[in-house]
């Protein structure tokens, strides 16, 4: 235990919806001041935002401005997507540990389902870069990317289509008390079979549900916690494995967790059977059937059963994901699994509230590029 | 006038314009090392085995389906009459560890399997002056 050991002091978002009618830089100051609010910390401690921005975001110095700082002394601006939640989290504490910064916010604000819908495309286009091989096929979109790499996945590991509608119902069951979740009716095995097509493999269920929104966190030190409002939540540590474009992988039977997972367990000394419930970073079903795999939740191969029988849910072994995640709670792009962490860490987490719940892995990213950390209750 | 819209456009950088070129030549070729003849998909400026110099280098065409979906929804607009359809990345028979993205033609999209037989064909890509490769199922 150290004075600087790195904590969440507080936790912001504005409300999830599917046409917000605001700007991302609206709703990304509205949680950034309930964030710091949250926490009962002065504005001006506050002198560092990291946020990330595939599609459209806030810069980080329009929201300090925003927010009526005067300026920043970390502001970072991290062209990526959901892969990059955790280390985003990881360099706010490496911030405050090192004394760089007092205070740090991570936020994603995103008009994702009413302004730019990731993956979707529209009039006559040139694509250069990564994309410019697969899109004159019409093969550019991160659910297509994944789908095929979920293809593979099941031709390797006998992962089925019913496996996957397990995620799908049990992260929906999940969402039912969740009073900001945007899709809280629960659904069944064959209402989810019935869903339409996307990219075969993945069926309309299978899809994170686009949404808009912003969720923050604020991040300080062990001491200057102390003075603060809420029970602090510990970043014991992250690990991240960054891949290129998806296509590159050469082995799509193992994601990026399948190298981020056993440091992270190597250096914290613990170990799958310790959390009391995982946040997983669920863009697709798949995700989280590969990312729990590869953490070690269960064995290859057995992610449905796992969630058929009951262990990822409450009164089994591990809950997954019990705000209802990217599926069900809404695309706020894996920021919401951590506001879910800290929730639930600090035992606010009402009628969905995890019994007595001390520590939770969180995970970020699919396929080439993710990452994963743990967060413990202080 | 026809009012359909063209599928997206090929934008080459300096990296990729002779793969571009190449097909548009009638040849689908990749870039090889031409120090450790390691072959390179997608194209780059310098090799990422051993920083060698790079040529295209033809492939035979022959390759196996690593993985593949079909599109029932259509990412960018151009694919409409074509749903549903299946696209795959194919291991070229020179190069088993790349995976190159591209339609299957020949065989229903009921048919498509991982480790299925495939060979290249160039096709003219509408709305521009492009030619891409496709992938037909069927023995090699």
């Amino acid at each position: 235990m150290a004075a600087n050991d790195p904590m969440v002091v507080g936790i912001g978002r504005s409300p999830y919806s599917r046409n917000s009618g605001r700007t991302t830089g609206d709703l990304a100051t509205e949680a950034c001041r309930n964030a710091i609010a949250d926490a009962g910390m002065a504005l001006s401690d506050v002198d560092g935002i990291i946020e990330f921005n595939v599609g459209d975001s806030a810069n980080s110095l329009n929201v300090a401005y925003a927010l009526g700082l005067p300026g920043l002394r970390l502001p970072v601006d991290l062209m990526a997507g959901g892969n990059v939640v955790t280390q985003a989290v990881a360099m706010a504490c490496m911030a405050v540990q090192s004394g760089r910064c007092k205070a740090v916010l991570v936020f994603r604000s995103l008009n994702s389902r009413s302004g730019q819908r990731i993956g979707t495309y529209t009039g006559d286009i040139r694509v250069g870069g990564d994309d410019q091989y697969g899109a004159p096929h019409g093969y550019m979109a991160p659910g297509q990317w994944f789908a095929m790499w979920c293809r593979r996945y099941m031709h390797e590991h006998g992962t089925t289509y019913e496996d996957l509608g397990q995620v799908a119902i049990t992260t929906r069951k999940h969402a039912g008390p969740n009073e900001a979740a945007i899709m809280r009716e629960p659904i069944t095995m064959e209402q989810y079979l019935a869903s339409r097509w996307i990219y075969d493999p993945f069926r309309l269920f299978d899809c994170a549900l686009e949404a808009d929104g912003a969720c923050a966190i604020l991040v300080t030190t062990r001491e200057h916690a102390r003075d603060l409002k809420q029970v602090p939540v510990q970043m014991l540590d992250e690990e991240t494995f960054m891949g290129r474009h998806p296509d590159s992988w050469e082995d799509m039977g193992h994601l990026f967790s399948a190298h981020s997972a056993p440091p992270l367990w190597a250096r914290t000394g613990l170990k799958p059977a310790d959390m009391d419930f995982a946040c997983i970073y669920d863009c697709f079903t798949f995700t989280t059937v590969g990312v729990i795999e590869d953490y070690g939740l269960c064995e290859k191969g057995g992610a449905g059963e796992y969630y058929r029988s009951g262990k990822a849910s409450y009164g089994g072994e591990c809950v997954i994901n019990p705000h209802g995640g990217l599926l069900s709670e809404g695309y706020i792009h894996g920021m919401n699994h951590h506001f879910e962490a800290v929730m639930q860490l600090r035992q606010q987490a009402g009628a969905r509230q995890v019994p007595d719940a001390k520590v939770a892995l969180v995970t970020a990213g699919t396929g080439p590029f993710g990452g994963g950390l743990i967060y413990a209750r202080a | 006038m026809s009012t359909k819209p063209n599928p997206p456009q090929p934008e080459p950088s300096l990296d990729s314009a002779p793969y571009w070129e190449s097909l548009k030549q009638g040849t689908f070729a990749i870039q090889r090392c031409t120090a450790c003849h390691q072959w390179q998909f997608p194209m780059l400026g310098a090799c990422r085995h051993c920083g060698g110099t790079l040529a295209l280098q033809p492939l035979s065409g022959k390759g196996t389906i690593y993985s593949f979906i079909v599109n029932h929804r259509a990412a960018a607009p151009g694919f409409e009459d074509l749903l549903p359809y299946a696209v795959a990345l194919v291991s070229p028979d020179e190069a088993p560890k790349l995976h190159i993205p591209g339609r299957i033609v020949g065989i229903a999209h009921e048919d498509v399997a991982i480790g299925q037989r495939v060979t290249a064909e160039i096709v003219d890509h509408p709305g521009g002056e492009w030619k891409v490769p496709v992938f037909r199922a069927g023995p090699t």
